[in-house]
């Protein structure tokens, strides 16, 4: 009898109690305002980012190059 | 559990809404019309058409093969526009926590009107793209002398040299 009110018991909860929420998937990474870049510089070195006008090209020296037409 | 296709949805919109962002945010600070795109048809003809084969000799990269190679679903492909002017490319690659700036190359033409700029520009996309997608820094790598200065001193990036690896620029956003 215990066992068939258990049972009982059982199939009630998983029928009308709240039900668990969903995991959290794995990797759920927040997204937050986009502030960017530049408003997160000083005064000072956000003139010196708009003044500047020297060298910016950056990448692997070994990846192939465009091959000459 | 999203679908890859989802996935894939979800990073298309933050790469789209950083790119708008950034010109947002910038275009009344640099004074000149701009926009970023993705690489497209469009990106791709210009290249053909406006970047020659030889081009400055610390860069001049192929960028059609960088484009091909680099097609992770979270890439941040950068295409910088002046009009229909082609004024710079990069791409970008992510880790667990940062997305990783790997090529930058702006248009070797020295009337250029982003000239300088453009760093600040693509700096300003990932930035946005980091916040969009959770990243908590953008890294740039590889290192070398000649932008040493333009990272550390006006960017506030910090040189990390991690044991038995490549050393690289960070930064927080």
């Amino acid at each position: 009898m215990s066992a068939l009110a258990r049972q009982l018991l059982r199939w009630y909860r998983a029928t009308f109690e709240t039900r668990l929420p969903e995991p959290e998937p794995v990797y759920a990474p927040k997204s937050r305002e986009m502030t960017g870049f530049f408003s997160s510089l000083t005064p000072d070195q956000q003139a010196k980012a708009l003044a500047y006008r020297g060298a910016e090209n950056h990448g692997d020296p070994a990846f192939p190059k465009a091959k000459a037409a | 559990m999203p679908n890859v296709g989802a996935v894939r949805a979800r990073y298309e919109k933050a790469r789209e809404d950083a790119r708008r962002q950034a010109a947002l945010n910038l275009q009344g600070q640099i004074g000149v019309d701009f926009y970023l795109s993705g690489w497209t048809r469009k990106a791709l003809e210009a290249y053909l058409d406006q970047w020659p084969s030889q081009r400055h000799p610390n860069a001049g990269w192929a960028w059609i093969e960088i484009f091909q190679r680099f097609r992770d679903i979270d890439r941040l492909d950068l295409v910088l526009w002046a009009g229909d002017r082609l004024a710079g490319l990069a791409i970008g690659t992510t880790t667990n926590v940062a997305l990783r700036l790997d090529f930058i190359e702006g248009d070797f033409r020295e009337d250029c009107p982003l000239t300088g700029r453009r760093v600040l520009i693509f700096l300003e996309a990932a930035a946005c793209y980091c916040q969009a997608t959770g990243l908590t820094e953008i890294r740039v790598q590889p290192v070398n002398d000649a932008i040493e200065a333009l990272y550390c001193e006006v960017y506030g990036f910090e040189l990390v040299t991690p044991v038995n690896e490549t050393r690289y620029y960070r930064k927080k956003v």
